[in-house]
């Protein structure tokens, strides 16, 4: 501390130390701050639709994959999300179904990115699919799918959290009915 | 002209009010933040603090430099001091030499 550039650096060292405690302090105090997060999916209808596709997009020639065309609505109010360490969320649909053969799938339907806490609550109607809705068996006959709204909390400091809504009741998927262009 | 240097208690005192005032603004940057729910405030708060250390211990003010170190005169002058006087004082010998 004796000379003006030793005072300098101890003031600078000093202040990254504090400025660490401090960001860890707020990290923290983000995971247990408390919210009441409300949110809800619903499928209006669902159509499945044939059409091509194979996992490594090579399949040209039939038509016999199946995909899911829904139409959703959501109602969600995620303002209490938005706390001082929330940067921005990342808000999704998932449909999520069993089969015989893979006990646990999850399709994001839909998903958005709100910035704001002012656009923090949601409510959509006739809202189409983003992503397609495919098994991986490729057919939809006989499986029931609920679906629940999702949420990524994307902090300025600290970690990353989530959470979702209560599931939908089931939905069955009916037969196919067309083919998609 | 400037004076960058400043005494062994002034550098003590200096890094006292730099880890003084540097974590009360941290610990206030927190609770104002956490209470405005605003983490910009607490970082402007943060800076703020940052600032006011750096300025209150950076320069060497006239606080720092209240205890300057007494050196002892230099064996010329301990010299001239025993030839002037013609009877120089055991001490100032002593010192001489061992010096």
């Amino acid at each position: 501390m004796n000379s003006l550039q030793n005072r300098a650096n101890a003031v600078m060292a000093f202040s990254i130390s504090a400025i660490f405690c401090l960001l860890g302090a707020i990290a923290f105090s983000a995971l247990i701050i408390p919210s009441n997060p409300s949110g809800a999916v619903a499928l209006d209808s669902i159509k499945v639709v044939t059409g091509r596709y194979d996992r490594n997009w090579v399949d040209y020639k039939t038509r016999n994959n199946e995909f899911a065309n829904t139409v959703m609505r959501i109602d969600a109010d995620l303002s209490s999300l938005f706390h001082w360490n929330t940067k921005q969320l990342f808000v999704y649909a998932v449909a999520e179904y069993s089969t015989p053969t893979h006990p646990k799938n999850q399709i994001v339907l839909w998903d958005t990115i709100i910035k704001r806490k002012s656009v923090a609550v949601i409510s959509k109607r006739g809202l189409n699919n983003k992503y397609s809705l495919i098994d991986v068996n490729k057919k939809w006959t006989d499986i029931n799918a609920n679906v629940s709204l999702h949420w990524n909390i994307v902090p300025y400091v600290g970690f990353m959290t989530y959470g979702h809504s209560k599931a939908s009741e089931g939905y069955a998927f009916p037969l196919p009915s067309g083919i998609q262009t | 002209m400037f004076e960058f240097h400043i005494d062994f208690q002034g550098q003590h005192l200096a890094e006292q009010v730099t880890q003084g005032v540097i974590s009360f603004f941290g610990v206030i940057a927190f609770l104002v933040g956490l209470i405005a729910q605003d983490i910009r405030l607490s970082m402007y708060i943060f800076a703020a603090g940052v600032v006011v250390a750096a300025f209150s211990v950076i320069p060497a003010w006239p606080y720092l430099r209240k205890n300057p170190i007494k050196w002892l005169p230099s064996r010329e002058k301990l010299a001239a001091a025993a030839a002037s006087k013609q009877e120089p004082s055991p001490s100032d010998l002593k010192d001489k030499k061992t010096a």
